[in-house]
């Protein structure tokens, strides 16, 4: 058995013992072989001693469990990681971001308490998983959906406070925006409950998000603020039909029109599906062609005339391309649009949406059939499922060694940045990727295109391989640190990361001083006096270790 | 450094194992098994795009076990079958399969306190189909033999061959696995 570091054998071991009073023995893991589920899947550590480790795991069921670990951990000062079910892979899995904490695995507080279909909301448990929640609703055959992240073995509650993204219309697809009112354990064993929770007998918990004074949900999410028992969502009302159209347009130039355009669309509530975009001539598909590519199919030979001129492009000279676009019916950009509503709304907004994009010279257009809601057998064969609150492990079917993946990698961890959502930004973010992938000795890529998952952003997601050879994933980490600061001089923000770099992004956000890193350690002193509450998560450190991480930041920077 | 996009379409969504086998050459098995304490065996699983592994379908269901096919994807197999029966008991399973079903089902089946207890790695070999003993079919009749007995211990490494091919479009490593409840403080084999 491992001890946190700071923790007496003696004290940790009558910790252990009142954890097991708490929840029993049989759902207190120390052993190494229990404590390997709880490493990150894809550390970018592996096999390196900064690899992240927990030195026990408890699984309660009860928010009285919590609340009594929470209080026994304070005794002996032992430092607690909570996770829902740990599945955030590429992000950081269930690992603590500090070694030597105590997992507090909440996979056994699963009940959904409450799905209410006039009110297309929800209250439920930690553990419960998106397919858990998708399971009730079908059960019942309740007229609402729940916007699922892609894969979808995570929960609710962990993947909205990790702040992930689904894709459905945007007001659930950004999962903490769709949540209302949530119940925390705080950092001395103390149960709240916020916004309208916060007022004993509320009939409108999941209803009415902000209460009475500051709303501070948000200070528990991407936190160390406390632990999540309970948390409301506001779920989609089942749509009476589906449209997927797509925009076509022949120039380099059209992703300005293109994007100005989608944006008035979908800002004024027009378009309201996941919006996707794709380059048929630089190759590039959207996200649900490579949904439907991922069948390990031959796949016909790249017209080599084409190669070269997408290199020729990538060098600035896009009009050769778009010349041999125009020869081969080939699309610059594609830009898939989706609409959720009754079948006649959706086909006026498509007509729309086409009179709003036919601004651009040349542009063309094509749509599937209005698919109507609820999905026949038949159909569901032939969707995306993410697309219609269907929550999917599909993604994995591509993850193996195949003739067109002869050379895998362990794992991956993404690079996330937040850029405008403009065509200016996509060209420049493009410009100072690629003269970074050449300077930190990284693939380059000819192009690369955001998603759409945010409104009024765009998000580039970069996967950086993590490898079983320690040099490698090095290498990889030392170009990781550099882009983050690369992004940053350019105004470029990460939205979320694995703990192996949430100090780094931290570290960017630094207006003024640091001001808000100041205000979150101000906060973290004040309300977690025994700095027992994930230490380090994102960048967030107790008092008595915030020298280590200044060391340990030091070191990166020589 | 990929983009979200082409790494899906380069297929690293999924962790993979380092070891390099041959078809019918489990080579990581052998220390790989652990013992654990004998629970039916509730299904064994095998993904029907790969012929060998329908012909371990095949023995296997020759030989009196229950038998379910799938086509890559666990989801549709995991939510309609396994999620609800491993919720009231945790029951062994075991499959030839493409990596990324033994990826999923492995984790999923970490939160019901069982662990993958065997596991091969099968890569096609250079020189074609006369070179190859029916490997699918033993390893169907040894997880019949070693589901027969007290426990999971046992299944030991099959053939192993010089050298492996390059795949072919379609062609993916197979695993061979069987999840189970571990006996705790059992050593491993």
């Amino acid at each position: 058995m491992r001890i946190p570091p700071g923790v007496s054998a003696e004290n940790f071991a009558a910790a252990i013992a009142q954890f097991e009073q708490a929840v029993g023995k049989e759902w207190v893991f120390t052993s190494d072989e229990d404590m390997d589920l709880y490493k990150d899947d894809f550390s970018p550590f592996l096999g390196e001693p900064e690899e992240r480790w927990a030195s026990a795991a408890v699984a309660p069921t009860t928010v009285e469990e919590v609340q009594s670990i929470v209080r026994t951990a304070n005794r002996y000062k032992v430092p607690l990681y909570p996770i829902s079910t740990g599945r955030d892979l590429g992000y950081g899995g269930s690992a603590p971001a500090y070694s030597g904490c105590v997992v507090v695995d909440l996979k056994r507080m699963n009940r959904v308490l409450e799905v209410n279909e006039d009110n297309a909301s929800c209250l439920v448990e930690p553990g419960v998983s998106y397919f858990d929640l998708y399971r009730y609703i079908e059960e019942r055959g309740l007229k609402v959906w729940v916007d699922v992240p892609d894969p979808g073995w995570g929960s609710p509650v962990g993947n909205s406070l990790d702040r992930g993204g689904g894709y459905t219309r945007p007001q659930f697809r950004n999962h903490f925006d769709a949540h209302c009112g949530m119940e925390i354990v705080l950092p001395n064993g103390e149960l709240m409950r916020t916004g309208m929770g916060a007022l004993p007998g509320a009939k409108t918990w999941q209803q009415y998000k902000s209460g009475f004074g500051p709303w501070i949900d948000g200070m528990f999410s991407q936190s160390c603020y406390g632990i999540v028992t309970k948390m409301g969502f506001w779920l989609m009302p089942r749509p009476e039909a589906y449209l997927s159209a797509s925009v076509l347009a022949g120039r380099r130039d059209d992703l300005y029109a293109l994007v100005k355009v989608l944006n008035q669309l979908e800002n004024g509530g027009i378009t309201n599906g996941m919006p996707d975009l794709g380059s048929p001539l630089l190759g590039i598909m959207t996200i649900a062609e490579y949904a439907k590519s991922m069948q390990d199919l031959p796949q016909p030979p790249v017209d080599p005339e084409l190669t070269a001129l997408r290199d020729r492009a990538a060098a600035g000279r896009h009009e050769e391309l778009e010349a041999y676009g125009q020869r081969k019916g080939l699309a610059y950009w594609t830009f898939d649009i989706k609409f959720y509503g009754p079948a006649k709304v959706i086909e006026a907004q498509w007509e729309y949406s086409k009179e709003q994009f036919s601004s651009i010279p040349g542009v063309r257009f094509r749509a599937d059939p209005v698919i109507r809601l609820p999905l026949t057998p038949a159909q569901k064969l032939q969707v995306r499922w993410p697309e219609f609150g269907i929550p999917t492990l599909n993604m994995y079917s591509i993850g193996a060694r195949s003739s067109t993946n002869p050379n895998p990698t362990h794992g991956h961890m993404w690079f996330s940045p937040i850029i405008p959502r403009d065509a200016q930004a996509v060209f420049e973010a493009n410009e100072v990727f690629a003269a970074a992938a050449r300077q930190f000795d990284l693939p380059v890529l000819r192009f690369s295109l955001p998603s759409c998952y945010w409104e009024r952003a765009f998000i580039f997601i970069f996967g950086f391989p993590v490898t079983t050879d320690i040099k490698t994933n090095q290498k990889n980490r030392a170009a990781f640190y550099k882009l983050i600061e690369t992004a940053a001089e350019h105004g470029w923000g990460e939205y979320r990361t694995a703990p192996a770099f949430q100090d780094a992004v931290m570290s960017t956000y630094s207006f003024n001083h640091h001001a808000l890193l100041r205000f979150h350690e101000t906060l973290k002193d004040a309300i977690d006096a025994n700095g027992i509450m994930s230490p380090g998560r994102y960048g967030i450190w107790p008092k008595h270790l915030r020298a280590s991480r200044d060391r340990a930041a030091s070191g990166r920077a020589t | 450094m990929v983009s979200r996009r082409r790494f899906i379409e380069s297929g690293v969504a999924g962790s993979l194992v380092g070891a390099f086998a041959t078809w019918g050459s489990p080579v990581r098995a052998a220390r790989e098994i652990h013992t654990s304490a004998r629970t039916p065996l509730h299904a064994v699983i095998f993904d029907e795009r790969f012929a060998d592994a329908v012909r371990f379908g095949r023995q296997a269901a020759r030989l009196g076990l229950p038998v379910r096919g799938l086509r890559g994807d666990v989801t549709d197999y995991w939510y309609a079958e396994l999620h609800p029966l491993w919720k009231r008991q945790a029951r062994p399973l075991a499959g030839l399969t493409a990596y990324a079903a033994l990826f999923c089902l492995e984790r999923l089946a970490w939160d019901h306190g069982m662990r993958v207890v065997y596991r091969g790695e099968h890569t096609p070999l250079a020189g074609g189909e006369a070179d190859r003993i029916d490997w699918p079919a033993q390893i169907a009749s040894l997880i019949a033999l070693t589901e027969a007995r007290s426990t999971w211990s046992g299944l030991p490494p099959l053939r192993r061959a010089a050298e492996t091919r390059v795949l072919t479009a379609g062609e993916q490593p197979l695993h061979s696995w069987v999840i189970a409840p571990p006996a705790r403080a059992v050593e491993v084999v």
